[in-house]
């Protein structure tokens, strides 16, 4: 699909992708923004497509990225919502855990960080997009085995640098 | 799968190391460990499974819990015996409707092509990954489209057109099994 394509393929979906969206609540009678995961969902959609996996339907994968966009934010919201609950609670979660939620991605940077490149780029694959051992095999080039092999160091490496931290 | 059990949590840590888990296992480890306080020989485990947990933006299960959190009453594909109960009335019901409206309004605008392939849009959408081919048949100005899924079974839907407003409206008749 060339940036051309995409541009007029997202210009088609915009509209759906917004009313699918619209579809799930944050629990506390919020909408999801909407349009802010169209959006991401969109840019996600352009990065597997530059990255090589097969856009065999874009409208459908478009959908189905924009889903899993709603889930990760509806769940993130019942969590969020439940450190706001027990904050002030004995026992319940502490300071500490708002920093632990937010030190997350620095720590996944960190992580991703000390990767080499191959490897790196398996585990954004696999983690951030789900995709499987066949599709990244497929959008990297690599023969399955190698991408395994690459995946299971990587996340062994994470392991050992995880330790040191605690 | 039981996460509540230690000794499948072990397992599973094992082939996620080797790489041998799917990506569904995956998720639901990150998700066990986001809602779970890990054992202490589980927390450097735990810590990278959350910490490198992603958006599964592939997620086939994903999507589906979409469709749970978005439509919680709505009829799930897979139905147990009430719900078998509710379609067949359901069904009953949409049948005695088609014999009032046909008895009772006996001139209406048929149903055009492009209302219809409107629908057939519509109904892609509901379930895009799963629906193989849908068929169209006009009855006047309604249409019964029937969906092909990816494992066999059909769904069958009632389509109408509000007439003044135009809005397109699916009533779902058979859920098969």
């Amino acid at each position: 699909m060339t940036r051309e394509e995409f541009d007029i393929f997202s210009g088609k979906v915009r509209g759906e992708l917004i009313s699918v969206a619209g579809r799930i609540n944050l629990g506390d009678g919020q909408p999801v923004e909407a349009e802010d995961i169209v959006q991401d969902a969109l840019v996600r959609l352009w990065e597997l497509s530059e990255r090589g996996y097969p856009v065999n339907n874009p409208k459908a994968l478009a959908i189905k990225i924009t889903k899993n966009l709603c889930v990760s934010r509806y769940r993130k919201s019942q969590k969020d919502a439940i450190r706001l609950e027990t904050a002030d609670k004995p026992g319940g979660e502490t300071a500490a855990d708002f920093v632990e939620a937010a030190e997350n991605q620095r720590i996944k940077s960190s992580l991703y960080n000390r990767l080499t490149p191959a490897r790196q780029e398996c585990i954004i694959l696999r983690n951030d997009f789900g995709m499987s051992l066949d599709e990244i095999a497929e959008t990297t080039g690599r023969p399955k085995e190698s991408v395994k092999v690459l995946i299971s160091t990587a996340r062994k490496q994470m392991l050992e640098q995880i330790k040191e931290f605690l | 799968m039981n996460l509540e059990d230690k000794n499948i949590r072990k397992a599973l840590a094992e082939k996620y190391l080797s790489a041998e888990t799917s990506v569904e296992e995956e998720r639901a480890l990150a998700i066990y460990y986001s809602d779970h306080q890990p054992e202490e020989d589980e927390k450097a485990f735990a810590a990278m499974v959350t910490a490198a947990a992603g958006e599964w933006l592939l997620s086939d299960e994903g999507a589906k819990e979409f469709d749970r959190i978005a439509s919680p009453n709505a009829i799930p594909l897979k139905t147990n015996i009430f719900l078998w109960a509710a379609g067949i009335a359901v069904v009953a019901a949409a049948v005695a409707l088609f014999f009032i409206l046909n008895s009772r309004i006996p001139q209406e605008k048929p149903i055009s092509p492009v209302e219809i392939a409107e629908g057939i849009d519509q109904l892609m959408n509901l379930k895009p990954d799963d629906i193989t081919s849908i068929t169209a048949i006009p009855q006047g100005s309604r249409a019964i489209l029937t969906a092909k899924l990816k494992d066999g079974r059909e769904c069958s839907y009632i389509m109408t057109i509000e007439e003044g407003t135009g809005n397109l409206s699916l009533v779902a008749v058979n859920i098969e099994d």
